[in-house]
């Protein structure tokens, strides 16, 4: 799964028009098709935290429950003092100018170009020397890596105003433009991100279910029971049902026990 | 190979830096203040960082040498480490290091002279023979065309004969070493698995028979090697992979010129043990019945002990007794 972000509709709407993405929500402007969910933040970082916190528990808690492994991509304008308008460029380091912190987004190939990327709460009177200003990303990166692995969140903008560009030129039209002009690299990243979040092994949920909902397992047994499901699909077999001598049994304390005894008897060459 | 590389602001025009930055000119550069903020952060993942790992160089300022483990040696009473890199070309699942580390990235700790003004402070607070273990946190040599920090390891230990060096790997990167004469004081130390547990477990190690190569080359030019077979990993058929992997490495190497064999049982320490099920769940060496004694996760102590001596019921064949050095 992927979740994209995006501080305001002009720049939401190219990507959400190229993945034919549905409206779904009304708390926040969510949109989702399949395994892509859109979020439609506001600007600023506040903003950006609370809609990621909410995304999180939707696909975390409600619409994925048991998926460990969710993709992030922040995508949206930029300033920069020099680069040209229309320019993309994915964020290898992320600062936040008010705290001081910082964040270094793993790199996995060099076929996009890259660039430093400030995170300010109001937009300033001259840029910062070779770098990016946004007013989202470090919130965003700091609130996804929470959820997720560091490796699947990632920033790409795209240069909306510079020196000779100035700020005060950029409207929602504009803006719109430019992610209309970047938005198949904008997809494209975001599919190599969900396959790399796809690499990640889920945990066995059929049958983990099937056996939860039948018999009455404590929390410890809980855990017993997810690891021992675990070495059994890796020893013996990714059972979609419940195993037929499993049937017979009559106690929580029982089936863990036809499992350790499974388990513990397997063949154990590699 | 490389696309990424970090520096520290601290060494970016360090020759070495420089000279490794020269090797990958396509590769991104990005500086950091301290190679901290970019290796083993609370939130990486280690499997997918290792799908492409970057490259750090940085500055190491304290601990470059450290006393080895308990039951890590091979007869000395001194014994110690180093690492000038931390993390492995290779990507072995029983691996330690998938466990103590959250990042994958190759670290490369450019200020070499330091390790071995301290590796002479270390030695010289003793009359006694000192021994020195490189790759321990990495493979000595898989990275040596990048670091080129074998001739001037050999160099150091040139001068210094009463600190010992060995390089333990499982590398075929033997160049700087054939362009060095052999040294009394250096073993070559190469670790292998029988070929069962290497096609499963070994991704990206060089062919065994390869290594056999590197291994006869070196000895026939005068230098002494060392055979490491840890760890070992029961399985059903352990007499018959081992004895044929000795076999296959004893008609290449002179057993007579060996300097030392160690072996030891597949052990980690349980936290590193959780942590690598977390990483790999479907892998199948995790879910065998270990259990836990001695801090560590192991096979259960009977496999272990008959383990352990079929093995070194199949080294006696060719070499005696008194270089054999198990490791616990």
């Amino acid at each position: 799964m992927i979740n994209l972000i995006a501080a305001t509709r002009a720049e939401a709407d190219p990507v959400i028009a190229a993945l034919k993405l549905k409206r779904i929500s009304t708390n926040f402007d969510l949109y989702q098709h399949d395994h892509i969910q859109l979020i439609i933040s506001g600007m600023g970082k506040c903003n950006v935290a609370t809609a990621c916190g909410w995304l999180a528990n939707r696909t975390f808690n409600e619409e994925a429950a048991g998926a460990t492994s969710v993709a992030w991509l922040n995508f949206g304008i930029a300033g920069h003092a020099t680069h040209e308008l229309g320019s993309a460029y994915i964020a290898h380091k992320i600062t936040d100018l008010a705290t001081g912190e910082l964040w270094y987004p793993h790199q996995f190939s060099n076929n996009l170009p890259s660039s430093e990327l400030t995170t300010v709460d109001t937009p300033l009177l001259d840029y910062l020397p070779d770098q990016l200003h946004d007013m989202e990303a470090s919130s965003f990166i700091k609130a996804t890596r929470i959820f997720s692995d560091a490796e699947l969140v990632q920033c790409i903008k795209v240069v909306s105003d510079n020196r000779t560009n100035p700020l005060s030129a950029v409207n929602a039209k504009f803006a719109n433009s430019l992610i209309t002009n970047s938005v198949e690299m904008i997809i494209q990243q975001a599919e190599q991100l969900e396959t790399l979040s796809n690499t990640i092994p889920q945990p066995e949920t059929r049958l983990f279910n099937l056996l939860h909902s039948r018999w009455h397992f404590s929390a410890s047994q809980t855990t017993q029971l997810r690891r021992l499901l675990q070495r059994y699909a890796a020893l013996l077999d990714s059972a979609e049902n419940i195993p037929e001598p499993l049937q017979q049994k009559t106690s929580s304390k029982d089936v863990l026990n036809w499992l350790k005894g499974q388990v513990d008897r397997a063949d154990i060459s590699l | 190979m490389i696309h990424t590389i970090y520096i520290e602001e601290e060494i970016r025009d360090h020759p070495r830096t420089l000279r490794i930055c020269q090797r990958f000119p396509n590769a991104r550069t990005i500086y950091c203040e301290r190679y901290t903020s970019v290796f083993n952060n609370n939130s990486q993942n280690f499997r997918l960082q290792k799908k492409n790992p970057a490259l750090i160089l940085a500055k190491k300022h304290q601990k470059y040498v450290l006393p080895t483990p308990a039951g890590y040696g091979v007869g000395s009473e001194r014994n110690f480490y180093f690492s000038h890199m931390l993390n492995c070309l290779y990507d072995c699942r029983y691996c330690f290091l998938q466990g103590m580390y959250r990042s994958a990235n190759y670290l490369i700790f450019v200020n070499y002279e330091d390790f071995f003004e301290e590796i002479t402070n270390t030695a010289s607070a003793s009359t006694e023979d000192s021994w020195f273990f490189s790759g321990y946190d990495c493979d000595s040599l898989a990275m040596d065309p990048v670091t080129d920090f074998m001739p001037t390891a050999l160099e150091y230990f040139s001068n210094h004969p009463k600190s010992y060096l060995e390089i333990r790997t499982k590398s075929t990167q033997i160049r700087s070493l054939l362009n060095h004469e052999a040294m009394p004081n250096c073993v070559v130390a190469f670790s292998f698995s029988p070929n069962n547990t290497y096609k499963k477990l070994e991704h990206g190690v060089p062919d065994i028979n390869k290594r056999i190569r590197a291994m006869k080359k070196l000895q026939n030019n005068g230098w002494r090697l060392g055979l490491r077979l840890d760890p070992v990993i029961y399985s059903p058929t352990l007499q018959a992979d081992y004895e044929s992997l000795l076999e296959n490495i004893f008609q290449s190497i002179d057993a007579k010129l060996l300097h030392s064999v160690s072996y030891g049982m597949f052990r980690l320490p349980k936290p590193f043990y959780k942590k690598m099920i977390r990483l790999y769940p479907e892998e199948k060496l995790f879910s065998l019945p270990l259990t836990e004694h001695d801090a560590q996760v192991s096979f259960e102590q009977t496999t272990e002990l008959s383990s352990l001596e079929t093995v070194h019921t199949a080294l006696l064949k060719y070499v005696e007794e008194k270089i054999i050095f198990p490791c616990r």
